[in-house]
Formats: structure tokens, sequence, C-alpha cells
């Protein structure tokens, strides 16, 4: 047993976070969200924030990671898209990671039989559901929101053969490492901001009912970070288990996102709203992963299902222990 | 990285798996009940896991345990709790009383208990709540004054558990009321034979015996009964808790209960309402969290650079989970869930219910969430708030 990230991993990770921190902060997530907000386009200032994104990456040299090889690929990819999301970096970072063996990246649908929502939809060509069916994007029909600058609505048309149940839980596992970086980054803008803050005389920080809300945003964060290591160390252990475990990661992360974001907006008062501040666009950038392809509900439902059918693993063994419909037990209940 | 117990933490697991289902009945919740046969049986229990060396594993051979590494007793920990502390009053001296005396005990003290404590011949109080000091345990009023060589000490302590058995009480006592209250407070060793002691049980909602009043009326203290120095026993505490806090595998005995009561409901699961379901498998998820934070703090115990905010993340973590399952298995046990325990209709024996009435006290024994939030707040701000908490 050995809960530690191993040193190269953290330290990759820290320097890359620090590169980006130093690089591009907030300013490409700025660029890319007012762009939509305003209906001016953020290219019309200049530089595409995506294109200047992808080249960050490119220095990063991301698509040198292969996070299906081994779990310190993967875990390195989980730092990298930690990294991103601490500064919201428009791109689609767990995506172009979890690129298919044709070299593309994918994204992951709930269905391929209804028009579907998809985020950086213009860069992506295959899609992907969570049973591993595999299609083609054939339409795009951009959506351009407040919350999903780059969402578009899609059709697809059906592939042939399935992808890995690997694919889809890497990629689901990065999409919760992204949310994780940029929940981090919205607790430590909080505690910032309360503690600089001063109300009645004294900081903000100095009052028991907001240290104690940051406490549970803190909280949140800190669990889901432990959950994304071991649902990563689970790809290679427990590779029948990975998709429910990715399921189980996302559902922790939409919680942390609910929490996290409850507090940073109520704690920093009306300054949260204002895009002066780094806040908004923390908020408004992990919509997107945060809903598509399953909101909180169908997470939670998606997890069921495949708990009923194959288990959840415990300390004491699986939940589900195929006797469903088996006579019933001796002990009475 | 690696989650892995590896193969001498699981033959372990395996072996106190064996050794529990061979001794224990499959309804035993707790030494806490009106049956002495109950206790009597914890006590046969520990000498089976002494004889095989198991009870202290992971203490160094020089104090008479097995020298196994922090994860062994991790797998000690879990299965323990999980199969409701089968140790009975030994899980206390095991997992902190042991480890205070290694570190701040007098050889002479070291002589005298750690042989005992890990054949499993001694049970343990914890003096240290009064009825005016709960989570503000400093502002303790049980005073020692001093007599010869010695003090004479006079007081009410509440909340003790096991004080009805114990053979030494570790007390916590004022014993200078210069500077501020974390200041002169000292722990004492006192045997619960000493004249002056009367030990009252407490009926609550936790079941028969299991905490009690301690009243302390001009008992004798002994210059050996000192534990560390005099008027510092305020660290000694802070790092008794510590130990505490995570030497209790909460998350194991809830992995436990949600499975077997999944395995009772059999094909009755199909039944339950979809959104009941889903709580289930949240708290399979939480749960989860819950052990592997106890592991990030297991794992830094180990190096020795343990983190405040972290140490208090697992516990928060941990105690919520237990009253998350407690609610879950009563919904999913519906009115079955009020049979008591013993009667056929009572869920798993009665651990259903036995688990509702005790998870109200997992967020408040050996700290509670405020003061857990209270660490945690600080380590996140830096600095102190003010407050004087046992942290």
């Amino acid at each position: 047993m050995d809960p530690r990230l191993p040193a190269e991993i953290d330290e990759f990770g820290r320097s890359t976070a620090e590169m980006l921190r130093r690089r591009t902060g907030f300013a490409l997530a700025r660029a890319a969200q007012t762009g939509a907000a305003e209906g001016g386009g953020a290219e019309a200032g200049g530089e595409d924030p995506r294109a200047a994104a992808a080249e960050l990456l490119s220095a990063i040299d991301a698509d040198g990671i292969d996070p299906r090889a081994t779990v310190e690929e993967a875990l390195a990819a989980a730092e990298l898209c930690r990294a991103a999301g601490a500064v919201v970096l428009p791109a689609p970072v767990a995506q172009r990671l979890c690129r298919d063996e044709d070299g593309g990246g994918f994204a992951v649908v709930a269905s391929l039989d209804a028009p579907v929502v998809v985020d950086h939809a213009d860069l992506l060509d295959r899609v992907v559901t969570l049973d591993g069916r595999r299609g083609r994007i054939a339409a795009r029909t951009p959506i351009a929101g407040k919350l999903s600058r780059y969402a578009a609505e899609v059709t697809v048309e059906p592939l042939d053969g399935e992808a890995a149940p690997l694919d889809v839980a890497l990629w689901l596992n990065l999409q919760a490492a992204y949310v994780n970086g940029a929940l981090e980054t919205a607790v430590a803008l909080t505690v910032e901001h309360t503690s600089q803050r001063r109300q009645f005389g004294k900081p903000l920080s100095s009052f028991q009912s907001l240290r104690f809300q940051v406490v549970e945003a803190s909280l949140a964060c800190r669990g889901l970070l432990q959950l994304l290591r071991f649902s990563l160390w689970r790809l290679h252990e427990a590779p029948d288990d990975t998709l429910v475990d990715a399921l189980g990661l996302r559902l922790q992360a939409q919680e942390a996102a609910r929490r996290v974001l409850a507090v940073a907006h109520q704690l920093h008062g009306a300054m949260g709203f204002a895009n002066e501040h780094d806040l908004p666009f923390v908020t408004r950038g992990i919509q997107t992963a945060l809903r598509l392809p399953l909101d909180y509900e169908a997470t939670t439902d998606a997890l069921l299902r495949r708990v009923d059918a194959g288990g959840f693993d415990t300390l004491y063994g699986r939940f589900t222990p195929g006797v469903v419909g088996a006579p019933a037990p001796t002990t009475p209940v | 990285m690696d989650f892995a117990f590896g193969d001498r933490a699981e033959s372990l697991r395996a072996r106190l798996r064996e050794l529990i289902g061979e001794h224990l009945p499959p309804d035993f919740l707790s030494p806490f009940t009106d049956d002495p046969e109950d206790f009597a049986l914890t006590e046969r229990f520990c000498r089976v896991l002494g004889e095989e060396q198991l009870l202290a594993l992971a203490w160094p051979r020089e104090h008479g345990g097995g020298g196994g590494d922090v994860w062994e007793q991790t797998v000690v920990r879990e299965e323990m709790w999980a199969h409701y502390e089968p140790r009975g009053p030994q899980y206390m001296g095991l997992n902190w009383v042991g480890p205070a005396l290694m570190r701040f005990g007098t050889p002479e003290q070291q002589e005298r208990f750690l042989p005992r404590i890990a054949q499993g011949e001694i049970v343990w109080c914890q003096g240290f709540s009064e009825p005016d000091a709960g989570s503000d345990l400093a502002s303790l009023t049980t005073h020692a004054r001093p007599d010869g060589d010695g003090w004479r000490v006079s007081g009410q302590k509440i909340w003790t558990s096991y004080a009805q058995m114990a053979e030494v009480c570790v007390l916590l006592a004022r014993t200078s009321r210069d500077g501020r209250p974390q200041q002169g407070l000292t722990l004492f060793l006192l045997p619960m034979d000493r004249p002056g002691i009367e030990v009252r049980g407490i009926d609550s909602l936790l079941g028969a015996h299991h905490v009690n009043e301690v009243f302390l009326t001009d008992v004798v203290l002994e210059p050996g009964d000192v534990l560390g120095e005099l008027d510092q026993g305020w660290r000694i505490v802070r790092e008794m808790l510590a130990y505490e806090r995570v030497g209790i595998a909460r998350y194991a005995r809830c992995d436990r209960l949600l499975v077997r009561h999944r395995e009772a409901l059999a094909e009755r699961w199909e039944e339950l309402p979809q959104a009941l379901r889903a709580r289930y498998v949240r708290a399979l998820v939480h749960a989860r969290v819950a052990r592997l934070l106890a592991y990030q703090v297991i794992d830094e115990q180990s190096r020795a650079v343990v983190d405040d905010a972290d140490t208090a993340a697992a516990r928060l973590a941990t105690t919520r989970l237990d009253q998350e399952v407690a609610e879950v298995l009563m919904e999913g046990a519906g009115v079955t869930a009020l049979a008591p325990t013993g009667h056929l209709g009572a869920p798993l024996h009665g651990a259903v219910e036995d688990h509702y009435r005790y998870a109200f006290a997992s967020t408040i024994a050996s700290g509670t969430s405020e003061v857990m939030s209270i660490l945690m707040a600080r380590a996140i701000f830096g600095g102190n708030d003010g407050s004087a908490t046992a942290g």
C-alpha cells in the first residue's frame, strides 16, 4: 500500500500547473468566455483562445502521454487535466488525451440515437456511448451558450466496432480531474477572498460560520482527489470495474462541484458574479464537464444500473452478490 | 502508487475473518449488553488474538508487539471495527494508551503496563470529559491538589466508556491554575480500585452500560501515577486524540453493513424505491472516499508528516458516513428496523437499529465534528482563531 502520487508525477503536475498559471492564468478562459457572453466572439480580439490553449498543451507535450499504457501515464494525464482545470483552460484536454487509435479525440455521449450535445464538437470527429457503441459526428449545430461556449448539438452516424470500457472510463476520469483542478481553484479563491475582505471591522475568515463553509468545500475537493487517484489505479488493477469506478468518481465530482460552487459564490458575495473576478470563469468553465454526457441524476441512474448488473467492490466483497432472483436468505430481514 | 494491501496483510485479513467466524456468534454486536457473556466473550477472543501475536500486531517487538507494519494494523482495525470490536475495551489500550505509554511513559510504567496491554489483560478508561467540559476540554475543573509526595483529586468525569470494568483510568486533572487553560493539566494513570472512586452507569440511546459517570472524592494520586511531565498533559492529550481519530475504521463497518443488508434484501431490493436504491450506491461511493481519506492519513502517520487538515477531513468523512449509512439502512429495512435486537424479524440480527442508535455518537465522541471543522479551518487559513480545542 502506498497511496502517494509518485514524486516525479507530483512534480510534473506542479510544474505544469505553475507553467499554465504563468503563461495564461485565466486569460484564455476570459477570452473564450467573454467572447461568448458579449456575442462578439473571442477571436475578434485576435488570437483564438482554443488555438492558444492547444499550443500550450503541445508545449507541455500532452500528446506524448499515453494514458492507456500504464497507471503512471494515466496519473500524469490526470495531473495535466487537473492543472488545465485550475485555470479553466478552454480546450478539450481530456478528449485530446483520450485520443483513439486513429489519433482523434472523442466525446462520451449518452446515446447515439437522438441528437446529443457535445462540448468542443467542432474539434472532434467521434463519439462513444457508455456502453462502448461508436459513432461519427455527422452534423453540428452550435449552441454557444453562456455556460457552453463551444458546445454543439450533433447528429451521429453509428460506426462499427466497440470502444473498450477502458476508453470510456479513462475519459470520465480525466474529465473529473479537470473538474477537480477547477474546484481547487475555487476553494483557493474563496480562502483568499475571505481572508482579505473585511466586514464588521474584521476579515470574513474570522467568522466561524464562514470558516466552516470553506471546510466543507475543501473536504469535498480532498475526497474527490483521493478517489480520482484510486480510480486511475484501478483502471489496470480491476479492468472489469473501470466503468462503475468512473461513474462513482463522476458522482463525487458532481457532488463536490455543487458544494464548492455554492460555498464559493456565497462567500464571495456580489463580487463573485463580476467578470473582473476569476470565480465566474470557473463556474461557467466546468458546466459542460459536469453535465455532459450525464448530469448528476443521470450519473446516479447509470451507476445504479451498472451496480445492479455487476456489483461495486467494497472491503466486504461485491455489493450486488448476484442474488437477485435467488431464494430468500435464511436470515430474516 | 499502490492501493493493494499486499499478500501479508491480505493473509492476515483472511486469518482474522477465520478467527472471527470461529469464535464470535453472528449476532455479536457489542460487549455492552446486559448479558455478562458478551463481555466474557471479548476476553476469550482477546486471548485467542494474543496467542497468535495479533493483538498488538503493530507494536514494536520490545514492547510485546508483533512488529507488523501500519497497513497490517489497518487491516486489524478494519476487521475488528467491522465485526463490532470483539476486542471489547482492549482497542483503547492497543490503539492509543499503549502508544502514548511508549512515547511518554517511564520505564517502570512501560514495564508494568505494556506487556499486559499486548496480552489483552488490562481494561482502560479515559477520564477526560466533565459535565461542564466537553469540546472545551481545557476548562475542566477536576483538581489534583498537592498532598505529601503526591496529590489528592476530587471532581467528576462523565461519558466514560468502560469505567465500570476498567482497571486503570487515564485521568486528566488540573494541577496548576497558572497560565492559559491548556497549561497546568496533568495526566495520571489512576488505578480504579483506589478508595474514593464511584462509578454510575448512564442509561442511554447507545445501549446498556455504554457510558458512565465517575465521581472522585479525595482520591490519592502517587508520583508514579503521572504520565509524562507535570502540568504538560495537554500536549499528550492532543497526540492521543490524533491516534484515536483514525484508529476507528468506521468506513469498514459501513461497507460491511451495506453489503450484508443488500444480501439480506435479496430480490426485495428491486421493490425499493429507485430514489432509495440511489442512496445506497451513493453511500458506497462515500464509503470508498472515507476509506481513501483514512489511508492518506495513515500513510502520513507512518512517515511522521501528519497534516491536521487531512486528519480532520478523514474523520469528518467517516463519521458522517456512519450517519448516512444509518439513515439508508433504516429506510431500506422499513418497519422491520424497529424490531429489537434478538427479535426474529430484526434485520441483520438487530445490526441496523444498533447502527442507527450508535451513529448519533459518531460525530461527537473523541472530538465533535465542530471541533474537527475548527482544526481543519485553522489548517486551511493558518494561524489560530483563539479557540482552545484538543487538536
